[in-house]
C-alpha cells in the first residue's frame, strides 16, 4: 500500500521536532511495513521491499541514508511509538508529573533526563514553564554541574520558567564526611571549599534575581555558608507565602525586611531556629494594612517572641498592627525574655481595625533590659499609652539605662506632658534620655518635673545626658518651651549634683536640643566646663 | 440509556449518568453533536462505571493547580489494575480520555507514564519507548557529559 505524503515526511526527517500526526491509515500502513521488514533475516537491504511503498525519491533517500535493515526497523518504530503521536499539552502535562511529584522523589535530574531523550521531548519540556517553576539545587549532589559552565545555569533554568510562581530549595551543606573530603580533593588548586563557596554564591545570586516570582523558598545552610543570605538584602518578595531556614546552628541575628504582603505566613513558616537567636530586627514598615489588606495581628508577633527566649537585641519596625485575635487575650504570663538588653520598638500602638489601643509591651517581660527605644510615627489621634510602659517596668523591674521616645504626639499636651512624667518617674535609673516630640508641643510641665530642687526627689536622678527636640509636622510648631525654663533645669543638674540625704543625683554631661530657638537664656550654660552642649 | 456506535458499527448501551463522566459526551448529549474519533469504548465504559457517582472535578481545576505545588503519582488499585494495559493502549486511553474530557482517567493515564519514566536515564527512556536519539552528535556528546554530571557521585 503506497504512503502517504505526510507517512513519506517523517520517514525522511532526521529529526523529529514535535508531535507525529499521522492519520490512522498512515500508521497502519506504517505498521504493516514494519511487520514485513521485521520477518527479514538480519543484513538484507530493506529498500528492495519498500519500493513499492514510498515513491523512488524517498527510498533512495532512505536506501542512501540507512542501509542496514535494523536502522530502518528501528526508523519506523520511532516514528510509530504511541507516545509520539500524543498531543504537546498532553506531553507536557506527563513532563510536569514526573518531574513536580513529591519533594521526596523530587529531583533535577528527571528533568534533564526528560529533555536527554529526544529533540521533539526537549522541545515539549521547554514549552513546560510548570517544570521550570521549580528549583531544587544541592550543593554537594550537584557539585559538578555547578562547577561546569556548560551546565544550564540557574539563570536560564528559571527563565523558562516564563514568570511563573517560583519554588526554590537550596542545599548548602558540607557536613557530610565523604563529601567534604571529596570537595577537598577536587578544589584543593582553589582552596579548601573556595570554589564551592564561590559557586554558591552565583547560585544564590542567580535565584535573587528572581525574587519577584519566588513564592515558597527554602533554604539549609551550613553555618560557614550562612552569609550567602545577605545576597536577599535589600530585595522584595513580593509573592513569597513560605520561608524555611534550618540547620542553622550558630545563626545568632536574623533581620526580616519589608515582606510586603506575607508576613503572617513568613511568621507561620519561619523554621529558622528561633531558640538560639539572639539579635533579631523585623521591618516592616510596608506594610500598610489597609482594609482589604490586613496587616499583621499583634499575637504573630507574640507568638514569634516566645519562641525566642535567649534574645539580647529586639527591633521591630511596623507599620500597623492590628488588634489581638481570640488566642492573645488568653496569653498569659507575658512572654519572658530574660536576656534582653535592648529594645527597638516602633509604630507598637494597635491602630485597626478596633479602636483599642494596644501595646508589645504589655505582652513581654524583660528583667535584663538595658536600652529601650519607643517610636510611635502615627497620626495625633493614635496614642501611646505610658501606663503600658509602666506596668512594663513594675512587672520586669528593669535598670534601664537608656531611653528613647521618639515621635510621640497626642492632641492634649498637658496630658503629654503627664503620660511622659509617669514614664520617666518608672524608670529612675535612667542615664540617657531622649525625647523627640511631634508637633506643637509644651514641655513647660515636664522640663519643671526635671528639674531640681535642693533636698527634693527629681525624675530620672541620674542622668547625664538628655536630648529633647520636636520635628515638624503637618499638624504643629516647633517644640514650645521657655528657654529660661530650661536652662533653669539644665543648670540645676550641673548644680545641684549632689547626694544629700539619700537622694542622688547625677551631673549632666551632654545636653542636645534641636529645633529650639537660641536665645539668650542659652548663654548661661554653654561654658560650663565639663558640660558638652550643642543646641 | 444511551447508545454508544463505533466507527466499525458496534453499539454499546449504557446508563447516561456514566457516560456523562466525559464532558464531551455529556455535551454532545446536550448539543447532538457526532464525531468520528475513535476511542476505546468498552474500557471507557468500564472506568466510568467504576467511578459513577464521584464528585467530577470543577471545569478549571487543572489551571487552578498553577505553579510549585506538589503533585502525587499515586494510583488507586482498581485504576492501576485498569490501566495495566499494552503501550499502545495505554496512548489510546490518554488521548481518548483528553478527547472525552474525562480529566480523572487522563490524570491516571499521564501518572502511568511517568512513572514509567521517572527514575530512568535517557538512554532507557528511549529503549522503552522504540524512541530514537535524534540529536546531533555534538549535542548529544555534550547532552551525554550532562546526564553524567547530574546523575555522578550521587
Amino acid at each position: 500500500m503506497p504512503l502517504s505524503q505526510a507517512a513519506e515526511y517523517y520517514l525522511g526527517l532526521t529529526q523529529i521536532e514535535g508531535p507525529v500526526d499521522l492519520q490512522q491509515s498512515d500508521i497502519s500502513a506504517l505498521q504493516t511495513l514494519l511487520s514485513e521488514l521485521e520477518v527479514l533475516p538480519a543484513h538484507t537491504h530493506y529498500s528492495d521491499h519498500i519500493s513499492n511503498s514510498v515513491s523512488p525519491e524517498i527510498a533512495a533517500k532512505i536506501d542512501g541514508s540507512i542501509q542496514p535493515l535494523s536502522t530502518a526497523i528501528i526508523m519506523l518504530r520511532n516514528i510509530l511509538s504511541p507516545i509520539r503521536h500524543i498531543p504537546l499539552e498532553i506531553l507536557s502535562l506527563i513532563f510536569e508529573v514526573v518531574c513536580l511529584t513529591e519533594y521526596i522523589d523530587y529531583d533535577p535530574e528527571y528533568i534533564l533526563a526528560v529533555g536527554g531523550v529526544c529533540k521533539a521531548w526537549r522541545n515539549a519540556l521547554y514549552a513546560t514553564p510548570r517544570v521550570w517553576s521549580r528549583l531544587y539545587l544541592d550543593i554537594c549532589s550537584h557539585r559538578r554541574v555547578l562547577l561546569d559552565d556548560d551546565a544550564p545555569s540557574v539563570e536560564q533554568w528559571l527563565t523558562r520558567s516564563l514568570g511563573m510562581p517560583l519554588g526554590i530549595e537550596l542545599v548548602f551543606v558540607t557536613q557530610d564526611n565523604d563529601s567534604r573530603s571529596y570537595l577537598q580533593k577536587l578544589w584543593r588548586p582553589m582552596g579548601d571549599n573556595v570554589a564551592l563557596m564561590y559557586k554558591a554564591k552565583c547560585v544564590t545570586y542567580a535565584v535573587g534575581g528572581f525574587s519577584q516570582q519566588i513564592r515558597s523558598f527554602k533554604i539549609t545552610v551550613s553555618p560557614e555558608m550562612f552569609h550567602l543570605l545577605t545576597c536577599f538584602n535589600e530585595l522584595e518578595f513580593p509573592l513569597l507565602e513560605t520561608i524555611s531556614l534550618t540547620i542553622a546552628p550558630k545563626l545568632r541575628d536574623v533581620r526580616v525586611v519589608e515582606p510586603v504582603n506575607a508576613f503572617r505566613p513568613v511568621l507561620d513558616d519561619f523554621h529558622a531556629p528561633l531558640a538560639q537567636l539572639t539579635s533579631l530586627s523585623l521591618d516592616l514598615r510596608k506594610m500598610k494594612g489597609r482594609y482589604e489588606s490586613p496587616p499583621p495581628a499583634l499575637n504573630g508577633f507574640v507568638e514569634l517572641l516566645s519562641k525566642c527566649e535567649n534574645l539580647i537585641t529586639l527591633k521591630i519596625l511596623i507599620g500597623r498592627i492590628h488588634a489581638a485575635f481570640g488566642s492573645m487575650l488568653t496569653l498569659s504570663p507575658p512572654v519572658h525574655l530574660p536576656y534582653l538588653r535592648s529594645l527597638d520598638l516602633s509604630y507598637h500602638a494597635v491602630t485597626w481595625p478596633t479602636s483599642d489601643r494596644d501595646s508589645l509591651l504589655k505582652y513581654i517581660t524583660a528583667p535584663k533590659l538595658e536600652h529601650l527605644i519607643l517610636r510611635c510615627n502615627v497620626p495625633l489621634y493614635y496614642i501611646v499609652d505610658g501606663s503600658n510602659l509602666v506596668d512594663f517596668q513594675t512587672r520586669s523591674s528593669i535598670s534601664l539605662q537608656s531611653l528613647k521616645l521618639i515621635n510621640f504626639s497626642i492632641p492634649d499636651h498637658e496630658e503629654l506632658a503627664n503620660r511622659v512624667i509617669s514614664i520617666l518617674a518608672a524608670c529612675p535609673s535612667v542615664h540617657s534620655f531622649e525625647m523627640k516630640l511631634k508637633g506643637d508641643v509644651r514641655l513647660i510641665t515636664l522640663i519643671q518635673a526635671m528639674t531640681y530642687t535642693k533636698g527634693q526627689p527629681v525624675i530620672l536622678p541620674y542622668i547625664t545626658h538628655l536630648s529633647l527636640g520636636a520635628s515638624k509636622s503637618e499638624y504643629g510648631l516647633d517644640l514650645e518651651c521657655p528657654s529660661s525654663e530650661l536652662v533653669h533645669m539644665i543648670l540645676s543638674r550641673i548644680q545641684g549634683a549632689e547626694e544629700t540625704d539619700g537622694v542622688v543625683v547625677s551631673r549632666l554631661q551632654k545636653v542636645v536640643l534641636t529645633d529650639i530657638v537660641r536665645t539668650e537664656a542659652f548663654r548661661e550654660i554653654y561654658n560650663i566646663p565639663d558640660l558638652d552642649v550643642h543646641v | 440509556m444511551v447508545t454508544l456506535v463505533t466507527s466499525d458499527n458496534e453499539k454499546f448501551n449504557a446508563e447516561k449518568e456514566v457516560v456523562e463522566r466525559s464532558v464531551l459526551i455529556k455535551n454532545m448529549l446536550e448539543d447532538v453533536g457526532e464525531s468520528d474519533q475513535p476511542i476505546p469504548l468498552p474500557m471507557f465504559l468500564e472506568y466510568c462505571e467504576h467511578h459513577r457517582g464521584e464528585p467530577l472535578p470543577a471545569p478549571d481545576a487543572d489551571t487552578s493547580q498553577d505553579d510549585t505545588r506538589k503533585r502525587t503519582t499515586d494510583i488507586s488499585e482498581w485504576d492501576q489494575k485498569f490501566i495495566t494495559v499494552d503501550q499502545e493502549m495505554l496512548f489510546e486511553i490518554i488521548l481518548a480520555a483528553n478527547y472525552l474530557d474525562i480529566k480523572s482517567l487522563l490524570d491516571v493515564g499521564c501518572k502511568t507514564v511517568a512513572n514509567m519514566i521517572k527514575g530512568k536515564t535517557p538512554e532507557e527512556i528511549r529503549k522503552l519507548f522504540n524512541i530514537v536519539n535524534d540529536f546531533t552528535p555534538r549535542r548529544r556528546c555534550a547532552q551525554i557529559k550532562k546526564e553524567n554530571e547530574w546523575a555522578e557521585d550521587r
